[in-house]
């Protein structure tokens, strides 16, 4: 198996995933990416990451009913796995860690830019 | 609803490009998310909006997850290695075929590097100068008076060079050039031998491109009797190469040339060739230029012109330059003179005038050759064709479980390609060893100097490259194709027998890989005929047993030449001699002719031969009416002319009895015709007769003495006569020549071509009788078992070869039928570049239908033959 490291855009995939359970799939992935992000994400972008993240083992899919507004075509429903919750975690508690590491000289030493 | 959906529908073209590139599995989820989204823009953006929305997107899916995947069922590497090595085991298993193949290519290879070599050498004359693009000649045309005629001549009056000069600001400068023959040099140890000295301006080595090997190029030409040689002229005369600064004697002028350079070898694709060099201001310091002359024909004229010129504007403007200058002159001799420009390059292929340089060559042969090439090496394709189809019922099981393992088309194809790629290559380089070690004998037959270094050139390399993969392209495709597509549950059927699909189009190529073998033989087979004609054309002069001894044009000479035919004629073996101005084979030089005595008379240009009175006697020459010279009547020396037929009607009688008695100056000699000599052949079978008007030696300068020998003891003669030339003439060089000999030289050029072609036509033939044989054999394994049951039957062995090679007679039969007419045509127009030529009789179309059949018969007889006289037992009892 490849890398399990997670990537960014990878990261904010698999959380939106988690959030919309459980009806996530490309298109409302991607709408859900743009609203709370604000950037322009393609529709391939985000499936080229679901499919990047179901071959590393973090999400599962399964094939949904048809509907008409999709011109009669299924969905692909994804979910995370458990491989995929452990590396979300992992991802969060190096962060948190590292925060917590942050000496507070650090934040005090910023200039902030006032204009 | 319904019409809601249809009303929605994303552009097809874009779901088209889709679908093209993305792999087929992923489509549902992609439409799906797609078609919604397109339909919310629609709802919002309208339909271009939409539209442009969703293209972006479409384009947007161009990401490697998405693409098609190549069927990868193996690692190319290892399946490559498995090609090779199953092509190898091939190869071996089927040696006849693969030596056929091999055999067949590397031959047609040969052939076709040889043909480009020699066709690259002929395109690329006089590509070697620099300013290759901007050196033109210039050519004069003269036109005789009352329409009488023109002269397109290479040569001109040496005042050309600086009026263009002068008058053009688009010509940046001139080169004038002379050639003089004859001249004699003097080695340190007093050894006289005969030069020919090349006379340039000073600009020579500045405007052509010839490098020295030692000596200055700037200043090498500046001064007269400055002399550049060539390496081997340096060798000849001094024993060594670099000799600048030392001189060389030119006895006749008592001045020693100063040699300021040696030259590097000059390419053999140069239509300039020279040994010797020398300023063209020698001529005037020896009082032999006429500066003014425009009539004086005899210079060469080249120009560089301006990059920036447009040489069709300046062509325009040139071509009466001698308006400016001799217009009075023009005007009241009645001829005018014309010039055009030809660039350097065109020369070599395009120019025949008169005078030219150095003989030059025919676009049409580069085309015959390249057509030959090609022929060549298309029957050898066609060969690996035929023979690869034919035996893809061997290779068929290979192919279905290849293809039962999961083999793709495509796989398929790529292995045969290589296959044939790999054949290809081989054979190529076989080709190069081949021709590297006959291209010796391929240069000392063609007089060129062809290498194979051309091949060292990234550019040509590349593209031999290309040719070579080309070539295994089209020998590989077709049963690339065939092979691919074979199905593998019929393959691997225990009696699976190739049904005849690939049959019609073997029968098809074999009769296209005939066709052109008749083309060929028949090509050979017209132009042997049309050498044969020229060479055995009955001349109107006899030419064997002549001997003739050039004069060289030497000082004086007249008395003393005179005193050796006297003394010549002593000798039993010699039988009659003669001395003139020209002997047949030498190009006879222009003179006026005036018709009638009086200041106004009317006047001509004609060629002119001047002899004595044993002349016409000596060659044979035929009367239609009059007489010969006459010694006895004492007045024949001024007063009397002989013209041919030609020359006759030149002046304006048809009637040969008209003619006789007219009043001719010429010279300042005036005189009357006395006599018509039938139309003779004078320079060469293959130019038409050219009119001219024979007078007496009288005093002018003799060029040659022709001695009419009764006798086949050529050496004993030869000695005598050598003998009496030492005995006269001890300070000269003793030289002859065959006149027959020396006449057929002019055919040289035809004799070369016609061998080439023959020579090339049977390697075409025997490729494809290769391929005919390999053929054959096939038919006969095809057939082994039927033969033995026909046997059995009670068929004799002649009714099998005859039942064998029914059917591939019958294809070159249709070979025949359909080359006849190409030949007929292309032939034809070949024929129709020569002045005097033989036809295409029905016999000579015969003979090449017949020969092709017989060739092809003595192929597959063999392998009839061998099959027919099989014993039935073995073949049937092996099931």
């Amino acid at each position: 198996m490849k890398g399990t490291q997670l990537g960014e855009f990878e990261e904010l995939v698999l959380l939106t995933v988690g959030v919309l359970y459980p009806d996530a799939y490309g298109l409302s992935i991607r709408d859900e990416i743009i609203e709370q992000t604000g950037r322009n994400v393609a529709i391939g972008a985000v499936h080229s990451a679901l499919s990047r993240l179901e071959e590393k083992g973090f999400l599962k899919s399964g094939l949904a009913e048809a509907t008409h507004e999709r011109g009669g075509r299924r969905k692909r429903l994804f979910h995370i796995t458990a491989n995929g919750k452990q590396a979300m975690q992992r991802n969060r508690e190096l962060r948190n860690k590292l925060w917590s590491k942050i000496p507070d000289l650090a934040w005090k030493s910023i200039k902030y830019d006032v204009r | 609803m319904t019409s809601d959906s249809r009303d929605y529908r994303p552009p097809k073209a874009a779901d088209r490009f889709l679908d093209w590139f993305c792999r087929d599995e992923l489509h549902e989820e992609i439409y799906g998310d797609l078609h919604q989204y397109y339909r919310r823009k629609r709802q919002s953006k309208g339909r271009w909006g939409a539209a442009i929305a969703y293209w972006y997107h479409v384009f947007q899916f161009m990401r490697p997850f998405a693409f098609r995947k190549r069927p990868r069922h193996s690692n190319p590497t290892i399946m490559l290695n498995n090609y090779f090595k199953i092509a190898i085991r091939n190869l071996w298993r089927n040696k006849t075929y693969a030596a056929i193949n091999i055999f067949g290519l590397t031959v047609g290879i040969s052939s076709a590097i040889i043909i480009f070599l020699y066709v690259f050498d002929e395109m690329t004359f006089d590509s070697q100068h620099q300013k290759k693009d901007t050196i033109y000649r210039l050519t004069c045309t003269y036109y005789l008076p009352n329409g009488a005629g023109k002269e397109e001549m290479a040569i001109m009056g040496p005042p050309l060079g600086p009026a263009v000069e002068q008058d053009y600001p688009e010509v940046k400068q001139t080169v004038r050039l002379q050639v003089v023959g004859n001249r004699i040099a003097q080695k340190s140890n007093g050894a006289l031998f005969y030069e020919t000295v090349h006379f340039a301006d000073s600009n020579m080595l500045d405007v052509f491109t010839f490098p020295l090997a030692y000596g200055d190029k700037e200043s090498a030409l500046d001064a007269p009797y400055s002399l550049v040689l060539s390496k081997p002229m340096a060798i000849k005369y001094f024993n060594r190469e670099d000799v600048v600064g030392e001189s060389l004697l030119f006895p006749e002028d008592s001045v020693n040339y100063t040699i300021t350079g040696v030259l590097e070898e000059i390419p053999g694709n140069s239509h300039l060739q020279f040994e010797m060099l020398s300023n063209f201001g020698t001529l005037r310091a020896r009082g032999r230029l006429n500066d003014n002359c425009w009539w004086c024909f005899g210079t060469y004229t080249y120009i560089e012109l301006e990059p920036t010129a447009n040489p069709a504007e300046f062509a325009e403007k040139v071509k009466r330059i001698s308006a400016n200058y001799i217009a009075d002159q023009e005007e009241s001799s009645g001829y005018y003179q014309e010039y055009f420009i030809q660039p350097i390059e065109w020369i070599h292929l395009n120019s025949d005038l008169r005078g030219e340089i150095s003989p030059n060559s025919k676009m049409v042969y580069v085309y015959i050759f390249l057509t030959v090439g090609i022929f060549i090496v298309l029957i050898a394709c066609i060969n690996f064709m035929n023979l690869s189809t034919a035996q893809s019922a061997k290779r068929a099981k290979e192919i279905g479980l290849r293809k039962v393992s999961g083999a793709h088309k495509k796989q398929l194809m790529t292995q045969f390609l290589s296959e044939a790629t790999l054949l290809v290559s081989f054979s190529f380089v076989l080709s190069l060893v081949l021709v590297s070690f006959g291209l010796a004998r391929v240069n000392s037959f063609t007089g060129k100097t062809l290498s194979l270094d051309l091949f060292l050139n990234p550019q040509i390399l590349l593209l031999t490259i290309g040719m070579v993969v080309l070539v295994g392209f089209i020998s590989g495709s077709y049963p690339a194709f065939v092979l691919s597509h074979l199905k593998p549950v019929q393959t691997l059927k225990p009696n699976f027998k190739n049904s005849g699909k690939g049959a019609l189009l073997r029968k098809l190529l074999v009769v296209f890989q005939f066709t052109l073998s008749v083309c060929l033989i028949a090509g050979s087979l017209v132009t042997f005929r049309q050498l044969h004609y020229l060479k055995n054309k009955d001349l109107g002069f006899e030419k064997e047993r002549v001997v003739f001894i050039p004069t060289r044009n030497a000082h004086n000479t007249n008395s003393q030449f005179g005193i050796l035919k006297d003394r010549l004629l002593q000798e039993p073996e010699v039988i009659a001699a003669s001395l003139s101005s020209n002997v047949p084979g030498k190009p006879l030089n222009n003179n006026v002719v005036f018709i009638g005595w009086s200041d106004d008379a009317e006047l001509n240009d004609m060629r002119f031969l001047s002899i004595d009175y044993d002349y016409l006697d000596l060659y044979n020459l035929e009367f239609v009416v009059g007489r010969g010279f006459e010694e006895e009547r004492g007045t024949d020396v001024n007063g009397a002319f002989i013209l041919n037929e030609s020359g006759m009607r030149r002046l304006g009688w048809t009637d040969p009895e008209e003619a006789l008695g007219q009043k001719l100056a010429w010279q300042r000699r005036q005189g009357v015709v006395v006599g018509i000599i039938k139309d003779f052949h004078f320079l060469s079978a293959n130019q038409e007769t050219q009119p001219f008007i024979v007078t007496m030696n009288g005093n002018r300068q003799i060029g040659y003495l022709s001695l009419k020998l009764a006798t086949d003891d050529y050496p004993s003669v030869l000695q005598k006569i050598e003998n009496a030339f030492r005995e006269v003439m001890p300070n000269k060089v003793f030289e002859y020549e065959f006149l027959d000999e020396d006449f057929d030289q002019q055919l040289v050029a035809e004799q070369k071509f016609t061998n080439l072609f023959t020579f090339f036509t049977a390697v075409g033939i025997i490729v494809a009788c290769l391929g005919l044989y390999g053929l054959a054999l096939f038919t006969a394994e095809l057939r082994f078992k039927e033969i033995g049951i026909r046997k059995v039957l009670g068929a004799s062995t002649p009714g099998l070869i005859l039942m064998l090679s029914k059917e591939i007679s019958k294809l070159v039969a249709i070979s025949v039928i359909i080359a006849l007419p190409l030949i007929i045509y292309f032939g034809g127009k070949w024929l129709a570049t020569f002045p005097y030529q033989t036809d295409i009789s029905w016999w000579l179309l015969a003979l090449a239908g017949l020969l092709a059949f017989l060739i092809a018969m003595l192929t597959i007889s063999y392998q009839s033959f061998k099959a027919a006289s099989i014993d039935p037992v073995k073949s049937i009892a092996n099931e």
